[in-house]
C-alpha cells in the first residue's frame, strides 16, 4: 500500500505538471476562467504530492 | 605538487568560465539581439553595454575579490539587463520578440542563476588538501533507480509550460503567461525533488493510513474540483 501511494504522488505531479501547462494554454485562447480553474487544480495535485510523502516528525 | 597546483588552478579556471558562460549566452539572446533594434533609445544601449561590463569584471574579479564578483555577476549584471528591457518600452513587445531565441535566452539566464546560487569560492582553501583521513562515512540509505527518473520527469514535465507559454500571443496575457509557467515549473520541479528524495524509503514513513490522512485536506480540494470541472462540461 505504502508503494502505491510512491506512485500516487509521483503520478499528482505529473498531473500538476500537465494541469499548468493547460491552463497556460488556456490563458493563451483567452479562456481565462478555465485557465484560473486548471491552476487551482495543480496547486491541489502538487500539495497532495508532497503531503503524502512528508515524513512524520522526528523522521529524517 | 606544482603540477597538482596547477592542475587546481586550470580547474578552477575553468570553472569561474562556465559560470559566466550561461549569462553571456542569454544577453546575447535577449538583450543584445532587442537593443539592436533601429529606434533603441541610447540609454537603453549604454545599460546592455554596462551589463556586458559587469559580468566581464565578475569574471576578473572573481579570484582577488570573490564577493564583489558576486555583486557583479548576479546584482550588476542583472540591473543593467532589466535596465535595457525596460527603457526598450514598445520595442519589446511579445509580438516583436523571436519565440525561440526568447526560449533559449531564458534557459541561458536559468543557468545563470544556477551558476552563481552556490556559495562563493575561497580560492586559497581550494588548494589545500582537505580530506579527512578514515573510513568514508556511509549514507544513512542509497537513493533508489526510481528516484532519479521521477526528478527527471518532473523536470521535463515542469518546463513543459515554460514552452507553452511562448505561444500565447495576446499582449496582454503574455506576461502573465510567462510568470505563471515559471512560477509553475519551479513549483513542479521543487515537489519532484521532494518527491525523489522521499520515494522508496518505506521504513522511515508512518502507517498508509496516516500518510493518506495527512493528505486529506489537499485530496479533497482536488475531488471538489474535479467534481466541479465535470458538472461544468456536462451543463455546457
Amino acid at each position: 500500500m505504502a508503494r502505491a501511494l510512491d506512485l500516487i504522488s509521483c503520478f499528482l505531479v505529473l498531473a500538476a505538471a500537465w494541469a499548468f501547462a493547460r491552463g497556460v494554454q488556456a490563458l493563451g485562447e483567452r479562456k481565462d476562467l478555465v485557465a484560473v480553474y486548471l491552476l487551482v487544480v495543480g496547486a491541489l495535485c502538487l500539495k497532495a504530492a508532497t503531503d503524502l510523502l512528508r515524513p512524520k516528525a522526528g523522521d529524517a | 605538487m606544482t603540477e597538482a597546483i596547477h592542475e587546481q588552478r586550470r580547474r578552477l579556471f575553468l570553472a569561474e568560465v562556465s559560470r559566466v558562460v550561461p549569462g553571456l549566452y542569454g544577453w546575447l539572446a535577449t538583450v543584445l539581439a532587442p537593443v539592436l533594434q533601429r529606434g533603441a533609445s541610447v540609454f537603453s544601449r549604454g545599460c546592455a553595454l554596462l551589463a556586458l561590463g559587469a559580468l566581464a569584471g565578475s569574471f576578473v574579479l572573481s579570484s582577488s575579490r570573490p564577493r564583489g564578483a558576486r555583486f557583479l555577476g548576479v546584482y550588476g549584471f542583472i540591473a543593467c539587463c532589466f535596465g535595457a528591457w525596460a527603457s526598450l518600452g514598445p520595442l519589446l513587445r511579445s509580438d516583436q520578440l523571436d519565440a525561440v531565441r526568447g526560449a533559449l535566452g531564458a534557459v541561458g539566464f536559468l543557468l545563470h542563476a544556477l551558476a552563481w546560487g552556490a556559495a562563493p569560492r575561497d580560492p586559497d582553501a581550494d588548494l589545500l588538501d582537505n580530506l579527512v583521513a578514515g573510513v568514508p562515512l556511509q549514507p544513512r540509505h542509497k537513493p533508489v533507480r526510481f528516484a532519479s527518473g521521477v526528478l527527471g520527469l518532473g523536470i521535463a514535465a515542469g518546463l513543459v509550460p515554460v514552452a507553452l507559454a511562448f505561444a500565447v500571443e495576446r499582449p496582454s496575457a503574455s506576461l502573465l503567461a510567462q510568470t505563471l509557467a515559471l512560477g509553475s515549473a519551479l513549483l513542479v520541479i521543487g515537489a519532484s525533488t521532494d518527491v525523489a528524495l522521499r520515494v522508496g524509503k518505506p521504513h522511515t514513513f508512518s502507517a498508509w493510513r496516516v500518510r493518506a490522512g495527512r493528505a486529506l485536506w489537499p485530496l479533497a480540494g482536488l475531488t471538489v474540483a474535479v467534481g466541479i470541472g465535470l458538472i461544468w462540461l456536462a451543463l455546457r
